[in-house]
């Protein structure tokens, strides 16, 4: 046996013999088709206890009338209006509570005295359970859209800030230290050393935000709101019309997933230089 | 791979179907068996179902049901969009709604049947605050309205509106519960409200609300409703509950002071904005469904159809039809007049 | 470009309340190589840092005056690990630090260069092996064109043939740049192969047990017996060599 040669390793079944061309192409397809096995699977399951009367339309409609309300809904331009209402609010809510989140993150990751400052106060607004505020945000700021857009903006800051300020106490010290040695003032390592080695747990916080920023917008608009996606799902609950509520609920499914995915690619993007599995990962697919 | 292999991984997804597909080939449970025995006995009461908060009080409904060991629940409706959610549900037997929300329930695929008609009322008008330039429906376009959509108040507010040539798009209809929409008008954070008793007379004594807009006629009824599938499985049970609300119907008749004060303790209002809704507002006729429902009910087929409440090509006649269940309601009377 | 005269006297660190360095001296001339011995964690990189003025002394004096009697002397440091900006690409790296004005660039390619990165200038620091990165690091202290180069067991994490070639740069980039060096390492060899003069730190806390001048010329060869001589009288400095593990009467020389 030569160096090069492995045939007894494959005989001895310690390599596999390189798999068929047909054999490949099953395994292909296999792969591709894995991640929509389930929710295939789901929807039959839909379709199945309403043709045999598991469940009742009223109760849960079936999938085509799903399809066609959401249709109707689409071409009425209604559809449209709540999903205007619901994205504006969103994103006002987000970028009111993620910029402060991350200059405050900053700030109390990089100074201990403002960090006894600030940090105890925010602990403490951390300890409410996030639905709790919804009643109470409606007492003080009445029924209009600043009581949504504030709720939705405390919703993003929390995990904004507390991953921000984790992130900044994690950059390598060493990395500070060699920006001293040449000469960084403080303001120059905050901007050039401490913010960027922070981004990546800074991106984490501010995907979290953007989950709990959906969660509270949903939960802003289940009370007195007039417009919206989540007012849609109470309007339908109001009014025996199960299958707007589903409408309103894949809407909301495909807007999340939808933005957080945009959000994600945008990490990849300016944390191409991460020296990580993932990263690795993706230069050798 | 490790451990758990490609081989393991196709075997266990393989089962799992096979699984699913032998569970849908299985016939479906047997529907033709006999009526399970029923445990418990859910009903709702409401603050706008003065009869339901009597029979309550009274216990009347435990006495008639301990002999055969059945135990009643009640559960506090604080609306009809919400006593409509749980009888669809399945979380009470019988929910209190008016006869509108109960047309727009069955429409949309609830399998109702009213079977009693609780009250007679004018619970519902178009209130705003002692001063506020709001005179008449016309001069509520552009504004922030306060209603729950699904009950009786919000088709009020609709009738109302295309009685002016008005729409839901004219105005911003903010969806809040009845409780909540009395303290938005005195808050100030709307400017008007489809208001319903007693929370409506508790704005007109308490704040000096005013209701500006009033039609007695418009009036729907309140109606019982049970599911069809309960009342085909337990019609002796149905009537019994009938016979005990026929019972707390005359006795409402006999003791309105009694009332009064009943109503006002339930629903944490003062004596005297009870008596004001139970004796301007509310009326306990001849509680049949009938006729006199059907008539008012074909009365706002075509604003329902107008404002889309339901999906298009539904039969609004028939579902009128299909709602309204004499028979139990009938029987429960003649036998009450022979004794 | 010339170096600075490097003067510790009498100099005394502590670090978290424990006394490091004790009544210090230390010095190195205009254009020198200096280089720092001892035992693993005496204080040999607190020294630096005393030099770079990261850390201050509690008492003694520090002197760093550059040759041509500019006002501040501009002090380099590299250190053990490359601490490159794993955000930044290896050119911007360069340029970050070398002297505010238009040609930056121009200045971190030509540095890069004298390294034999120019090829990697876009590339990130994540992609660079362990001895390119470091090399990196030498270009980022020479594009300040300092006056002191302190360098802080600068090739300890590599393997030994690319130890060998970094010093050789390191050499050949003194030789061109004339800027004082100082020299930080455990590797006794290292020290006496490029150094003018050995400073032997020991003790707790660590003042100058001893001090050597090389006194060969360059180019220098790794296996001449003088060096080796040399080696000897170092480590001999640095204590007495344990010549077994453990003995016959049960005592373990430590």
């Amino acid at each position: 046996m030569t160096v090069g040669d492995l045939s007894d390793l494959k005989a001895g079944g310690l390599l596999k013999a390189r798999p068929t061309r047909p054999l490949r192409l099953v395994r292909l397809g296999l792969g591709a088709a894995l991640p929509w096995l389930l929710p295939a699977g789901l929807l039959g399951l839909w379709a199945l206890s309403l043709d045999r009367g598991w469940l009742q339309p009223y109760q849960l409609p079936a999938p085509p009338t799903v399809v066609s309300t959401f249709v109707d809904l689409l071409s009425r331009g209604e559809l449209a209006r709540h999903l205007g209402a619901t994205l504006n609010r969103l994103l006002a809510g987000y970028l009111l509570g993620a910029g402060p989140g991350v200059l405050l993150g900053l700030l109390a990751g990089s100074s201990v005295g403002f960090r006894r400052f600030l940090d105890p106060t925010v602990q403490g607004l951390r300890a409410v359970p996030s639905l709790a505020w919804v009643p109470l945000f409606l007492l003080w700021f009445g029924i209009g859209e600043q009581a949504r857009v504030y709720l939705i903006g405390l919703g993003a800051f929390l995990p904004v800030y507390l991953n921000t300020m984790a992130a900044v106490g994690s950059v390598d010290r060493k990395l500070i230290e060699v920006a001293r040695a040449y000469g960084f003032g403080r303001l120059k390592v905050l901007f050039r050393v401490v913010l960027p080695g922070a981004m990546p747990g800074v991106f984490t916080g501010l995907r979290a935000g953007l989950s709990l920023a959906w969660m509270f917008v949903v939960a802003a608009e289940l009370i007195a709101a007039s417009n919206g996606l989540g007012f849609m799902l109470v309007e339908g609950q109001s009014t025996m019309r199960p299958d707007r509520v589903l409408v309103s609920l894949l809407t909301f499914a495909v807007l999340g997933r939808g933005s957080d995915t945009l959000l994600a690619a945008l990490e990849r993007r300016l944390l191409v230089w991460r020296d990580t599995l993932a990263t690795t990962q993706e230069e050798r697919p | 791979m490790g451990p758990f292999g490609r081989r393991e991984f196709l075997k266990l997804a393989a089962g799992l179907v096979g699984a699913g597909l032998g569970a849908a080939c299985a016939p479906a449970g047997a529907p033709g068996a006999g009526p399970r025995r029923l445990d418990v006995l859910r009903l709702d009461y409401a603050y706008y179902n003065p009869v339901s908060l009597v029979m309550r009080r009274k216990g009347w409904l435990e006495e008639e049901f301990a002999r055969d060991g059945i135990k009643v629940e009640w559960v506090l409706s604080l609306g009809s969009n919400k006593a409509n959610e749980f009888t669809a549900s399945g979380t009470v037997h019988f929910g209190s709604t008016a006869g509108s929300a109960a047309l727009l329930a069955r429409a949309n695929g609830v399998p109702l049947k009213t079977v009693w008609l609780y009250s007679q009322p004018e619970w519902t008008a178009l209130v705003t605050l002692k001063d506020s330039p709001i005179r008449q429906v016309a001069d509520l376009r552009g504004r922030r309205v306060a209603a729950t959509r699904g009950t009786d108040p919000w088709f009020f507010l609709l009738r109302a509106l295309d009685s002016a040539g008005l729409g839901q798009r004219d105005v911003e209809i903010v969806q809040l519960q009845h409780p909540d929409g009395e303290q938005a008008l005195l808050q100030g954070q709307v400017d008007a409200w489809a208001g319903l008793d007693p929370y409506m007379a508790h704005a007109e004594l308490a704040a000096g609300a005013r209701l500006f807009f009033r039609q007695p006629e418009w009036n729907t009824y309140g109606t019982l409703n049970v599911q069809e599938s309960f009342l085909n499985q337990y019609p002796d049970i149905v009537e019994r509950v009938l016979t005990v609300y026929e019972r707390g119907r005359a006795w409402a008749r006999q003791n309105p002071e009694e009332l009064i004060a009943i109503l006002a303790e339930e629903s944490k209002v003062s004596p005297e904005v009870a008596r004001k809704v139970l004796t301007e507002r509310t009326a306990f006729p001849e509680p049949v469904p009938g006729d006199q429902l059907k008539t008012v009910l074909r009365e706002i087929v075509p604003l329902i159809q107008k404002e889309q409440l339901v999906p298009v090509g539904v039969d609004l006649k028939a579902a009128i039809e299909a709602l309204v269940e004499s028979g139990p309601a009938r029987q429960v009377l003649s036998r009450s007049a022979s004794k | 470009m010339t170096g600075a005269t490097i003067r510790l006297s009498r100099t005394c660190v502590s670090l978290g309340g424990h006394p490091v360095l004790r009544d210090l001296y230390f010095e190195a001339g205009p254009g020198e190589f200096v280089a720092v011995v001892g035992p693993s964690g005496v204080g040999k990189s607190t020294l630096l840092r005393v030099i770079a003025r990261l850390v201050e002394p509690e008492a003694g004096e520090v002197v760093v005056r550059p040759a041509n009697g500019g006002p501040q002397a501009r002090v380099a440091f590299v250190f053990q690990e490359p601490r490159l900006l794993p955000w930044l690409r290896v050119l911007d790296n360069v340029a970050i630090v070398a002297p505010a004005g238009s040609d930056r660039k121009e200045r971190a390619r030509r540095a890069l260069a004298a390294v034999g990165l120019g090829d990697w200038e876009r590339a990130w620091p994540r992609q660079l092996s362990g001895g390119m990165a470091q090399r990196a690091a030498l270009a980022r202290a020479l594009v300040t064109e300092p006056h002191v180069l302190l360098l802080d067991e600068p090739f300890s994490a590599v393997d030994a043939l690319t130890r060998m070639r970094l010093q050789e740069h390191v050499l050949g980039l003194w030789a061109a740049g004339g800027f004082t060096a100082v020299l930080v390492t455990h590797d006794v060899d290292e020290a006496v192969y490029l150094a003018d003069r050995v400073y032997v730190l020991m003790g707790r806390p660590a003042t100058v047990a001893a001090e050597f001048s090389v006194g060969l010329p360059r180019p220098r060869l790794r296996e001449d017996p003088a060096l080796g001589r040399l080696r000897r009288e170092v480590l001999g400095a640095l204590g007495p060599v344990p010549l077994t593990a453990g003995r016959p009467d049960g005592n373990l020389l430590v």
